[in-house]
């Protein structure tokens, strides 16, 4: 498969933002236009994640995606918020091509089943925020990084693709932000357990964290500070794949 | 400029596929009911969703009967990913349903061969030695995401493969003047742009 260089944008309608750990958050401009900027240099998706929707209930993102569709003609992800089948409907008529659930996914898995039911699974992306736990293994947490659920990472995965996730999103929460590279323990645990495609988030510092992932096998990797802040390009991150003969799009 | 009627079956993202076909210069219209065949040049219908969902939507809305005789007035028509499985004449996602039996075929969950299944990413298509006529820019990248497949009974319908694993599956199927692409052109960057605009131009 060629492997997916994915840009991710977190919002706080109406600006583009960067946090750490999935908090503290700074402004950076536009989401529009970063978004239209990654997908001239190459970005093979863009990844819309709502950071406050889950924590003011609100779901104000949808103008941000219409006009993000009007541009972009590449897919679209959109997370943050989404509580129902209807919210799902709504993005993708606005011109989400995927959704990506995690709170409500682990408050009501049925919810996967139902909009894998109707939209297909390939639409259907489960995002796992995880973080190390007492245990020695790994945890969920949901509301943005901010609450516990108390289960095992590992056996959420695999009854989210059970319920018919198409696509598991991995973000390292410790990571998340750092730019110290990416963390594969808990990625590397359900990769061999599951077909579906999985991508990782969270802790790309430069090109070569990239490659990392892509030589571990994973479908994809969704990358954020490393190019609001611009350390490297979508193109210094393609060039580094094709050296390491991981096959990308290039035009 | 050719007309387009992009099919409002009350699923799947029109608002890509809208954009595309307005942004390469087509006169584009959504219908939402059978009325396409009035004016349409080229209809498209779109898809994301499951094939008994999407068969249903269609046929609340006799749409279904609507592209069967549009077909055979000779004027033009594009499934993009579930609208080109709809095109089959059946779909096997959750038991068998027909479908809109413009090309002889099924649509069968793709077959596990060693790569992830969802078929999630970029490919490059590959048109058939056989079929190089076609005015399709060749090896060109499509943006793919779909767990089924169309499987033609007749060969000769395939126009592009590409590859999945150790299997080679259908990109882009024809039979007279009903196309389809697995692939999203609209959601294929510039490539799936001028892969878009070069296929309006053979229709007005």
């Amino acid at each position: 498969m060629t492997f997916r260089v994915i840009a991710r944008l977190d919002i706080k309608p109406p600006n583009l933002v960067k946090g750490i750990h999935l908090e503290g958050v700074r402004k950076l401009g536009s989401p529009a236009e970063f978004a239209k900027r990654y997908y001239e240099e190459g970005a093979d998706e863009i990844f819309y994640q709502d950071i406050v929707a889950s924590l003011y209930g609100r779901n104000s993102i949808v103008d941000l995606v219409r006009s993000a569709a009007e541009n972009l003609f590449v897919p679209l992800t959109v997370g943050g918020g989404i509580r129902q089948i209807d919210d799902i409907q709504t993005m993708l008529r606005h011109g989400a091509d995927k959704v990506s659930l995690n709170t409500m996914a682990i408050k009501h898995p049925e919810l996967i089943k139902k909009a894998a039911n109707r939209y297909g699974s390939q639409c259907v992306v489960v995002a796992l925020e995880v973080m190390p736990n007492r245990a020695g293994s790994w945890e969920p947490l949901i509301e943005s990084g901010r609450q516990h659920t108390g289960l095992d990472a590992t056996e959420w995965a695999l009854k989210a693709v059970e319920f018919g996730a198409g696509e598991l999103l991995v973000t390292s929460i410790q990571n998340e932000g750092t730019k110290k590279g990416f963390d594969f323990s808990f990625a590397e645990q359900i990769q061999k357990q599951l077909k579906v495609p999985i991508i990782l988030h969270g802790g790309a510092g430069c090109a070569d964290d990239i490659v990392e992932v892509a030589k571990r096998g994973f479908a994809g990797a969704v990358i954020s500070s490393v190019l609001h802040y611009g350390v490297a390009t979508i193109e210094d991150i393609k060039e580094s794949l094709l050296k390491a003969n991981i096959p990308v799009r290039v035009d | 400029m050719v007309r387009v009627a992009v099919i409002d079956y009350g699923m799947g993202n029109l608002h890509s596929i809208v954009n595309a076909l307005k942004y390469i210069g087509a006169d584009t219209t959504v219908c939402t009911d059978d009325s396409f065949v009035n004016y349409a040049d080229l209809v498209v219908l779109p898809g994301v969703g499951t094939f008994s969902e999407g068969m249903k939507g269609l046929i609340d809305r006799k749409q279904d009967q609507a592209l069967k005789n549009f077909a055979n007035t000779g004027r033009g028509i594009l499934g993009i990913c579930l609208g080109c499985q709809l095109l089959l004449s059946s779909g096997e996602e959750f038991g068998t349903t027909a479908g809109l039996q413009l090309i002889p075929g099924k649509v069968t969950c793709i077959p596990f061969s060693g790569a992830p299944i969802p078929h999630v990413g970029w490919k490059k298509i590959n048109v058939l030695d056989q079929k190089k006529n076609y005015p399709i820019t060749n090896l060109s990248w499509g943006y793919f995401v779909h767990s089924y497949h169309c499987e033609p009974d007749d060969p000769d319908t395939i126009i592009a493969t590409v590859k999945h694993g150790s299997n080679s599956i259908v990109a882009i199927i024809a039979h007279n003047n009903v196309y389809g692409f697995q692939f999203h052109p609209e959601k294929s960057g510039s490539n799936g742009l001028s892969m878009l605009k070069n296929f309006c131009s053979l229709w007005g």
